[in-house]
């Protein structure tokens, strides 16, 4: 019942914001502009008509969609501790008779809504597309759109962990960003690192990892390795909203 | 209702609370007195369960604050210092909110919010985007969320903290209004805001209590050895000041004014054990003298409370 009260607050906050509108029309437009540039190369290169859409038009549609998503969920998430330390309503809530996982829980689920919002808009892509092709052949989308999922839920914890740090948006903000770079990144060094650590980074990075959804695999280690993820940076999350007992 | 025993916080290096001990009986209004930095917001903090003490432990109904922290919350109604209350919301938004996170059920809720907006004046702007609201409507939005679930124990950090004069007097009416049921601790550093709405004082300075009395006593310096009042008196005789001066229970008389050649304003000191009241009444009674006016000298209250940090300090 708590949760469901603060999860409804936040989704308020976030109706309330300018931010959130501003957030959604980029994603639309980017979003839209990556599925038509993606869908005219695949119309190019398809010419005999015999590849699959999965391989050759979703899978890059869904590439160009994490890096939107890396780019502008920091702005989903910097809000939501942050300014609460800022305003010090985080001590009035601290004051009512709800714990600490209760709010965390509340403003997870209310930024994971936002994002499945988000995701649920690029549908109009897909059914554009199987309206035109038929529904055949499209199952592996499913996996897309989960590995998708799973992206959202790390990208929200990690976020909510930098927002839980400081009471300034824009270091939460700049912060996320910059983790979510770095999981980018991560494996972009070849020169540098030798063969194994490339192979031992390639399965700490985020990004990576997804594209086996996106070729419509689901592998359990993928999904061990986001919840384990995502539980470790709710329990960061969880111990710095504690660590008040250690503020002066 | 709250004990308060041998309560230390530390901060790394920083002491904030050292050996805090008091007591607070049902229906007592307690004023947390001191500069800024004496540890006022860290007691209020820990009373609130925000975090645990260092040292000792605080009970409140019998309820430790470390192992039944949800249990007290219910029973407490906070206000926090400056606090910027989700600027975006609607105050009755807000108070819905605040309302079911208290625990208060559905069918209880509307008659309980429309009682809370009535008593804290906010009928007029229930509508209203709180950030759009002035500082004092801002302030009773604050203070209503913190009556919501009618707690038994009201804690008020700096309560009138940046408020003009009106909204001051609006503000010390309005928490007046809500003592007697319930225990209310004010946070605060200005001395006149405790004389006014607390019945007991504990004087905070560095992290110490320095001092825990009633605030009667702290206003006419009891608490510091000192009995002071002021008498109006009428009389025919001109060495009125002689003759209090000798008078054995008082210590030393001083005229303050002449207000007219037979009435006269004097400032009269005794021990502490001295009842003056009576002891000049009886005078007055013995010379038919005519006492206009008596009234406990308040007006060294700023002395009082300086002076009681200035011998901490030494």
């Amino acid at each position: 019942m708590n949760i469901l009260t603060i999860m409804k607050k936040e989704l308020l906050a976030y109706i309330l914001s300018p931010t959130i509108y501003a957030v959604i029309t980029i994603f639309m437009v980017l979003s839209s502009y990556f599925f038509y540039t993606d869908l005219s190369f695949y119309n190019t290169m398809n010419v005999a008509g015999t590849s699959n859409p999965v391989e050759g038009l979703f899978q890059f549609y869904f590439n160009d969609l994490r890096f939107i998503l890396m780019l502008i969920m920091p702005f989903l998430t910097m809000r939501l501790l942050s300014e609460e330390k800022k305003q010090k309503t985080f001590e009035l809530l601290c004051s009512y008779p709800i714990r600490d996982s209760e709010i965390l829980a509340g403003k997870f689920l209310s930024c994971f809504l936002v994002y499945l919002f988000m995701i649920f808009l690029t549908l109009i892509n897909v059914i554009y597309i199987c309206l035109q092709w038929g529904f055949e052949g499209f199952q592996p989308l499913l996996a897309g759109y989960l590995g998708l999922g799973l992206l959202g839920l790390c990208l929200i914890s990690c976020g909510l962990f930098i927002s839980s740090l400081t009471e300034k948006q824009i270091v939460a903000g700049m912060g996320t960003l910059g983790i979510f770079v770095l999981f980018w990144f991560l494996t972009w060094n070849e020169m540098m690192a030798g063969e194994k650590l490339i192979n031992f980074l390639t399965r700490l990075s985020l990004f990576d990892r997804l594209e086996f959804f996106f070729k419509g695999v689901i592998d359990t280690q993928d999904i061990v390795f986001f919840s384990i993820f995502i539980i470790i940076f709710i329990c960061f999350t969880l111990f710095s909203m504690k660590s008040r007992k250690l503020e002066v | 209702m709250i004990e308060v025993k041998s309560v230390s916080k530390i901060f790394g290096s920083v002491v904030a609370l050292n050996n805090v001990s008091f007591k607070a009986e049902h229906g007592d209004i307690i004023g947390l007195l001191g500069p800024n930095g004496a540890g006022k917001s860290t007691l209020m903090r820990i009373l609130t369960c925000y975090f645990a003490p260092t040292m000792g432990w605080v009970k409140i109904d019998g309820l430790n604050v470390e192992k039944e922290a949800i249990k007290i919350k219910k029973k407490i109604g906070y206000f926090p210092e400056e606090i910027d209350i989700y600027p975006d919301m609607r105050v009755m938004e807000f108070l819905d909110f605040a309302a079911n996170l208290k625990g208060i059920n559905k069918a209880d809720k509307k008659q309980t919010l429309d009682q809370i907006v009535e008593s804290c004046g906010l009928g007029d702007v229930r509508r209203r985007i709180i950030g759009n609201l002035s500082k004092g409507y801002r302030r009773r939005v604050g203070l209503s969320q913190a009556l919501l679930n009618d707690p038994q124990l009201l804690l008020l950090d700096e309560p009138t903290i940046g408020l003009d004069p009106p909204q001051v007097l609006e503000t010390r009416k309005l928490i007046k209004g809500l003592t007697g049921k319930r225990t209310v601790i004010i946070s605060t550093h200005i001395l006149p805001e405790v004389t006014q709405m607390c019945n007991k004082v504990v004087i905070l300075n560095k992290g110490n209590v320095i001092l825990e009395d009633n605030a009667e006593r702290l206003e006419m310096g009891l608490s510091m050895g000192m009995n002071r009042l002021h008498a109006r008196i009428e009389c025919p005789e001109n060495h009125l000041i002689d003759i209090l001066k000798k008078v054995p229970d008082f210590k030393d008389a001083q005229l303050i004014e002449t207000i007219n050649p037979r009435c006269f304003e004097v400032m009269i000191e005794a021990e502490v054990e001295t009842d003056i009241p009576k002891a000049l009444c009886d005078l007055a009674f013995s010379k038919k003298w005519v006492l206009r006016e008596i009234r406990p000298d308040s007006s060294s209250l700023e002395e009082n409370f300086m002076e009681i940090l200035t011998k901490e300090r030494s």
